[in-house]
């Protein structure tokens, strides 16, 4: 086991982790999908409203790879498909059957897939709906059925607001996930499998497999991070990654022959309700979950505050997110805001009294000041965990330059928002760089 | 303060619809939006990731300079009465020796403020873009290095310059190539030698209880040293001529309004630097490059040679006006570098050509405000050479 020191980085400290305790919930009366939250897929239904599916029914594909395929979490019927803005299809709701039927998909023994074909087990993890979970480097688009990767990283844990706890979701489920490295390895040479910080209580087994465990702030999860410091070569730079539990997932697909349909998530934020762990129905409502939210001040954000999005509190699931995290907006206008001691007012620098404040903090929504020219004062430097200079870069961007850009490490970038978090000037700098690359994305395809 | 906070929203809503689009004064929006501002953080709110944002912005940001700079402008208050006071034989106690000083320095404040604030908003007006708070600092760094007998009209066409070319041109904040406070002081200092010639500063006197005021000069402590000429050492003349190592490093004799306090320097660098806003790397790198290039003149001298060479070095840090340029000059991040590297070599020049000029250079006694304008130039340089070199290092990801 190998351990890779992240320098740079910055840890939260938001308040409201969640407790290690874990609560099942009860198959809830509907389900949702939201293609909308799926990145770089362009959705075409398989289904229309009024329709009967199974678990494991094709809901959607994606019209740039056909046999891509996203399944149904639950059987039923599908009630309503909302569209957004351009016809953007926000949401399959599914009203789920008392007994819920299953579409069957073929069981593969651990003894088989040593002498299986890797272009076979691609086949049947494509059909399976269990392929997306698979992404690459460095676009973190969905995995091509065609490439081959230098290496797979799996990783563990989180450190984004509020990943679910290994230990947790390993639970019982150990033999899954070696089961699922196997795959693994079938499809590629390395396998990197990573744990960042504290990992809670894993068994001996899963502990033993573990290649990599960093040590740093915020994002030194990212399996991005843990690449651009181990990585000798350029020819390195094209790895997968997968989360720890999507791949006991892909597993459970694999062995035992049904789709997946329960997960672990955890919720937590200064406005949660409930700081806790859940075993839930994939796609579940968030309403479900009872978090003591859909008040008209707070926000739910699936995906961790530095990386994940928006959901509408009558929303559901997503297919990669795992962790729900409550937020009060802090939609009010601050009265002499530039003059407050702010001993609860969390800073990258030390212009705050919090800088003597070791406690968590409870943070919102609100911006704290106005865009601003950038005045070069390189703070998104000193945090960056893969060494761009983004106050440079950014305006090599803007500029047009994207060789330039490239040259400045742009494909090394995590995507950890980290630099639009610390900018005294509000700019959102990593969105200018994720554009580039998703544009840049689309050039080379 | 609530009420207060509560009376002034009224007043600013009220106000709102006469700024807002179709309304009468929707020209002056980004006055009424500094305005705003200045007394409420708007409620924005992230609309996408990430959720939660840093506490600092610029307006925060600007006002520790400020902050920093305060204890500069009231000693620079003080310091301008008692030695206008004194020259003129007037009390030196401590009411009338502020009062004298206001009197003195207030007009400069207000000056500088009023004129640059109508730059300001009117570019912003043009830019249809918010009044930045860049200009804050600007507007009080200015008067602070200038002599407190600067006729006003020559500081209102000092600041003029130093906004518009300075800063505007290139755009507005963020985009300006060299320090528009400095730059402001370069045009007056070359167009107006008379008021300030930094060999010599004037010090406001009276004849009497209401007469016109006058003014004297005295020779300022860079002038001594290097108009020396016999072999005996340099600070033993300074001394002769009441320049103290103390004297100088507390600041109380004519020079500049804010810049003669070496300590207040030292006490607003590290303020500063432990908050975060200012590079430690380029303060200290510019004491580093003063040190060493004083210590090698030092070693260069014989006997034919000027004793202003043979200066102990240390003398350099607090006479003029380089401690108060290094700590707040020289930092300023958008004409510095923005490697770490570079604000080490970047200080470290701005400190070796301080001493050079000072030395070598007869017709400017003061070396600092012409150092870092060079520096400021060659800052993209130096970030240019230190990015190509980092960058050479990456392993490729294309």
């Amino acid at each position: 086991m190998k351990n890779v020191i992240v320098k740079k980085g910055y840890d939260l400290r938001l308040s409201g982790s969640p407790a290690s305790e874990l609560e099942v919930l009860k198959t809830p009366s509907t389900l949702g999908v939201l293609p909308e939250h799926i990145p770089f897929i362009i959705p075409r239904l398989r289904v229309e409203k009024g329709q009967k599916v199974k678990i494991g029914t094709p809901l959607f594909e994606d019209k740039r790879d056909m046999n891509l395929v996203f399944l149904s979490p639950g059987a039923g019927v599908i009630t309503d498909i909302r569209y957004g803005q351009r016809r953007v299809i926000q949401e399959i709701v599914i009203d789920l059957d008392e007994i819920e039927a299953m579409e069957e998909f073929p069981r593969t023994d651990l003894s088989m897939i040593e002498s299986m074909d890797p272009s076979l087990i691609k086949e049947r993890l494509v059909k399976g709906g269990v392929w997306p979970f698979l992404r690459a480097l460095p676009f973190r688009d969905i995995a091509g059925r065609d490439s081959d990767p230098s290496s797979i990283v799996v990783s563990l844990n989180g450190k984004d607001s509020f990943a679910p706890s290994p230990s947790l979701y390993l639970r019982g489920k150990e033999d899954l996930f070696l089961y699922g490295l196997s795959v693994l390895r079938k499809l590629t040479k390395t396998v990197h499998i990573m744990a960042s910080g504290d990992c809670g209580n894993l068994s001996v087994d899963v502990k033993n497999t573990i290649t990599h465990t960093t040590t740093g702030p915020y994002p030194s999860d990212d399996p991005g991070v843990l690449l651009y410091h181990i990585k000798q070569t350029k020819e390195e730079n094209k790895a997968f990654f997968i989360d720890g539990q999507d791949l006991v997932l892909l597993a459970q697909l694999m062995r035992d022959g049904v789709y997946p349909s329960w997960k672990v998530i955890a919720t937590g934020g200064p406005a949660c309700g409930k700081k806790k762990h859940f075993r839930v129905r994939v796609g579940s409502p968030v309403k479900a979950l009872q978090l003591g939210s859909g008040e008209e001040s707070t926000r739910v954000v699936a995906g961790g505050v530095m990386r994940g999005y928006n959901l509408p509190s009558d929303s559901y699931l997503g297919y990669y997110e795992s962790s729900l995290t409550v937020l009060n907006e802090g939609d009010e206008e601050e009265f002499l805001g530039f003059l407050r001691a702010g001993y609860n007012r969390p800073s990258f620098t030390r212009t705050f009294l919090s800088a003597f404040n070791r406690k968590d903090f409870s943070m919102n929504c609100n911006m704290h000041g106005e865009l601003r020219p950038c005045i070069n004062c390189g703070a998104c430097a000193s945090v960056c965990p893969v060494d761009i200079l983004p106050q440079f870069a950014f305006k090599c961007l803007q500029a047009g330059e994207v060789e330039e850009g490239l040259a400045h490490g742009l494909l090394d970038c995590v995507e950890c928002a980290l630099c639009t978090y610390v900018c005294p000037s509000k700019v959102d700098v990593c969105a200018i760089l994720k554009k580039a690359k998703a544009d840049y994305s689309k050039e080379q395809a | 303060m609530n009420l207060f906070a509560k009376h002034i929203k009224k007043l600013l809503d009220a106000s709102e619809k006469h700024f807002e689009k179709g309304g009468k004064l929707q020209r002056y929006h980004p006055v009424y939006e500094a305005t705003r501002t200045f007394f409420f953080i708007p409620g924005h709110t992230a609309l996408s990731r990430p959720h939660v944002r840093d506490g600092l912005d610029l307006k925060r940001l600007m006002s520790f300079v400020i902050l920093a700079l305060l204890p500069h402008f009231f000693f620079g208050v003080y310091n301008a009465g008692y030695q206008a006071n004194l020259g003129s034989g007037l009390p030196i106690d401590f009411i009338a020796v502020m009062t004298r000083g206001l009197v003195l320095v207030l007009p400069l404040v207000v000056v500088s403020y009023g004129v640059g604030l109508f730059w300001e908003g009117l570019f912003a007006m043009i830019r249809r873009h918010a009044i930045s708070e860049g200009f804050l600092v600007t507007g009080l760094l200015y008067p602070l290095i200038l002599p407190p007998t600067m006729p006003l009209w020559q500081a209102a066409i000092g600041i003029t310059f130093g906004v518009v070319i300075g800063k505007e041109v290139f755009g507005g904040t963020g985009r300006n190539l060299v320090n528009p406070a400095l730059t402001a002081r370069a045009f007056v200092f070359f167009s107006y030698p008379l008021s300030m010639a930094g060999d010599s500063v004037w010090v406001a006197v009276s004849k009497g209880v209401g007469n016109v005021s006058d003014a004297v000069t005295g020779a300022t402590a860079l002038a001594v040293s290097a108009a020396v000429t016999n072999p005996s050492t340099v600070e033993t003349h300074l001394a002769q001529a009441g320049f103290t190592f103390e004297k100088l490093f507390l600041g109380l004799y004519p020079g500049s309004i804010g810049e003669t306090s070496t300590l207040l320097c030292l006490i607003g660098a590290v303020f500063l630097c432990v908050t975060g806003i200012a590079s430690y790397r380029i303060i200290v790198g510019g004491v580093l490059g003063v040190l060493v290039t004083g210590y090698l003149l030092n070693a260069l001298t014989g006997p034919s040679s000027s004793p202003y060479l043979s200066l102990n070095p240390v003398y350099h840090l607090v006479m003029g006006g380089f401690a108060f340029g290094i700590a707040y000059m020289a930092t300023d991040p958008v004409s510095g570098p923005g490697m770490n590297g570079s604000r080490w070599l970047y200080g470290f020049l701005i400190g070796m050509l301080t001493v050079i000029i000072r030395v070598f250079n007869p017709a400017y006694p003061d070396g600092v405000m012409l150092a870092i304008l060079f520096m400021n130039l060659f800052a993209p340089l130096l970030d240019y050479i230190e990015i190509k070199t980092k960058l050479r290092k990456r392993i490729p990801n294309v």
